[in-house]
């Protein structure tokens, strides 16, 4: 099972002493991150003013650093629509983009979606489908796209656990009906981070883990950067698989 | 064997570091990196002498040298980052 690393997020600028912002530092936090374990990574490009952004000049630059640092890892990019607004707009910057990240997450949940995968696979990027509820996952079965996704990302925004496993239940329910069989890989945020992190693992699913999920260890302590999230969900990868 | 190889890893950073110097590198701000890559030079020193004489690596030192090493590397020199990454890797195994 894959462990990817969620180096930044959507966290604002300043919120932890070791989130990295600029293209040096999230090239740091990778090269961390892998030699801590994780087998893929994740991250939220920013401009120069530490807030994120799509423009190419941003993408192309993270881009670089992350393939000068960690030639041969994978490397995603979010492109929510938070970042850049309307679906077309998000298209034209991703049009815009040189240097070329491995896979791009889009949210089934949002405006455009499909129109914005199609535009990842025309340029060559892997698709990851981002599904926080069944509605998202009916949109993804509808789009025609699911055969063409790299993986599926079960992301329940609840903070209740039993409430996001139900979620994740629903969601699942639609893609076995949809007969959506691409990898599927589950995380949570903040109070869902850890008991869904090894909820993946029980289900044999993919897993992620970083600042932008937690910033705490799973007994509350303070983690000290993305090394030691990922160190921590390694080992908690191979006790409970 | 595989301390071998994590010394093996420091070696080849140390002579990265070196050849850096020897070309005068700068830092990403355009000022000399010579009192930077000095300073890298002797942690990375301190370490493999104290991993030669059989004490494990600190788990949480390439993480901090690396964050350090990217406040001021340029650019270019980006894959000095992977190589401190290749300590850390080899390190996790002995």
């Amino acid at each position: 099972m894959l462990l990817k690393a969620a180096l930044n997020g959507a966290r604002p600028a300043g919120s932890h002493r070791l989130l990295p912002l600029t293209a040096e530092a999230l090239a740091a936090a990778a090269v961390e991150s892998v030699a801590a374990g994780a087998d893929a990574i994740h991250a939220h490009p920013r401009g120069s003013d530490g807030r994120e952004s799509l423009a190419a000049a941003d993408l192309d630059r993270l881009v670089l650093a992350m393939r000068l640092a960690l030639p041969g890892t994978p490397l995603g990019v979010s492109t929510g629509a938070w970042i850049a607004g309307s679906g077309a707009e998000r298209q034209d910057l991703v049009a815009g983009w040189n240097e070329l990240p491995n896979f791009s997450s889009v949210n089934f949940d949002e405006a455009g979606a499909a129109a914005l995968a199609r535009r990842l696979l025309r340029q060559g990027i892997g698709l990851e489908a981002g599904l926080i509820d069944q509605r998202a996952a009916r949109r993804l079965a509808d789009s025609g796209l699911a055969d063409e996704c790299l993986r599926v990302l079960l992301e329940p925004q609840s903070q209740d656990l039993g409430a996001a496993l139900d979620i994740v239940d629903r969601i699942e329910a639609v893609l076995d009906r949809s007969r959506i069989r691409c990898p599927r890989l589950l995380h949570g945020t903040d109070a869902t981070a850890w008991p869904l992190l090894d909820e993946a693992v029980r289900r044999g699913y993919d897993a992620r883990i970083g600042l932008e999920d937690t910033f705490g260890l799973p007994d509350g302590t303070p983690a000290d950067g993305n090394g030691a999230l990922v160190a921590e969900a390694r080992r908690r990868l191979q006790g409970l698989a | 064997m595989t301390t071998t190889r994590l010394l093996a890893a420091f070696d080849q950073t140390i002579a990265a570091v070196r050849r850096m110097e020897a070309v005068g590198l700068r830092t990403i701000d355009g000022a000399s990196a010579q009192s930077q890559l000095a300073r890298l030079i002797e942690e990375l020193s301190t370490q493999r002498a104290a991993i030669a004489g059989g004490a494990p690596l600190d788990p949480e030192w390439p993480g901090r040298v690396v964050r350090w090493v990217a406040e001021w590397i340029p650019e270019s020199e980006l894959p000095l980052l992977a190589r401190l990454g290749g300590i850390a890797r080899a390190g996790r195994s002995v």
